[in-house]
């Protein structure tokens, strides 16, 4: 059985799928990939917009998402902060 | 923090020196915890660099008041009489108490994961009026903040901060036991250490060798928080 994903995981799960459709992503693909609920992908959604990892473009009634320079950063980054998360017990 | 007579001359100096090192090692951390922070905006981690700004504070605090008032020098430039340099040194060890539960109080909640700023409020304030109220009614039955008062105030402070220091090791453990990852077990045993330390300064009001064992343990535990840290961003 697969361990339970950390939230920055799943963060970072989210943005991969975005990164990979080259930023232009419908919230249903995301819903497939990301493997959440649906709510659990609204609420990450909405932090990830509020932390401007992403940004949202709405297109003839289209909702698309798109990776933010700081999202990019994030995934960057990311061995670093899951290091020192996992390090002080903050995962 | 020096309790003055308590402590023998000989290590006064070397005391001042240790506590520098603590607060440079939580300054370190506090400042890597707010880059991760910049990156991944993870409240969590926020608190905790908090966390450590406030413990490092808290040792810089202790050290200026320390050196302010052994130091021959500032004592004759502040023209400081006897009574101004207890003062002195309560208001610092006061405010060194503060800065240090406050740190302690942050680590804590940041452990308990729960998203509520008012708890952590609440929390902070129970802390804070812990550590005045004895302070207030020694002031009300002897008189005007005096030396006397730094019994009341640092018993009062280690107590708690034993407390706090159980509370964060519980959580570090059962962290450890989960993810076996062998860094928290580096800070497990940071944490270990702090909490004996602070347990050693509780005798320390009684007997100063528990006041340089304490610093000794100290001095390991943040040794381990170092490490933890280098490993960390070594990778």
């Amino acid at each position: 059985m697969n361990k339970k994903r950390s939230r920055l995981e799943i963060i970072r799960d989210i943005l991969e799928v975005i990164k990979s459709r080259n930023g232009r992503i419908k919230p249903t693909h995301i819903l497939y990939k990301s493997n959440l609920s649906y709510n659990m992908m609204e609420e990450y959604l909405e932090e990830l917009i509020k932390k401007e990892f992403i940004v949202v473009k709405e297109e003839q009634k289209n909702k698309t998402y798109a990776v933010t320079e700081k999202g990019i950063e994030y995934l960057n980054k990311y061995k670093l902060i899951a290091e020192f998360t996992e390090s002080f017990g903050l995962s | 923090m020096t309790y003055f007579y308590l402590v023998p001359k000989w290590f006064l100096k070397f005391s001042i020196g240790i506590e520098i090192f603590f607060a440079v090692i939580a300054l370190a951390v506090a400042l890597f915890a707010i880059k991760i922070y910049s990156i991944s905006r993870q409240r969590e981690i926020r608190l905790f660099g908090v966390s450590f700004f406030l413990i490092s504070f808290s040792y810089l605090i202790s050290t200026l008041i320390n050196l302010a008032v052994i130091s021959p020098t500032i004592i004759r430039l502040a023209q400081l009489t006897t009574s101004n340099i207890a003062r002195l040194g309560v208001v610092g060890i006061f405010s060194y108490t503060l800065l240090f539960i406050s740190g302690l109080i942050t680590l804590a909640y940041t452990t308990l994961r729960i998203k509520s700023g008012k708890v952590y409020y609440i929390i902070l304030s129970l802390g804070l009026i812990i550590m005045i109220t004895p302070l207030i009614i020694v002031t009300f039955l002897y008189g005007p903040i005096e030396f006397r008062s730094l019994y009341t105030i640092l018993l009062t402070f280690r107590i708690l901060s034993v407390f706090l220091l159980i509370f964060i090791l519980y959580n570090y453990v059962e962290e450890y036991v989960r993810k076996k990852n062998k860094k928290t077990l580096l800070v497990v045993v940071a944490f270990f250490f702090l909490l004996t330390s602070n347990t050693e300064f509780i005798f320390s009001l009684a007997y100063y060798e528990a006041y340089i064992i304490g610093h000794i343990l100290e001095f390991i535990a943040y040794l381990f928080i170092l490490l933890s840290l280098i490993l960390t961003i070594r990778k």
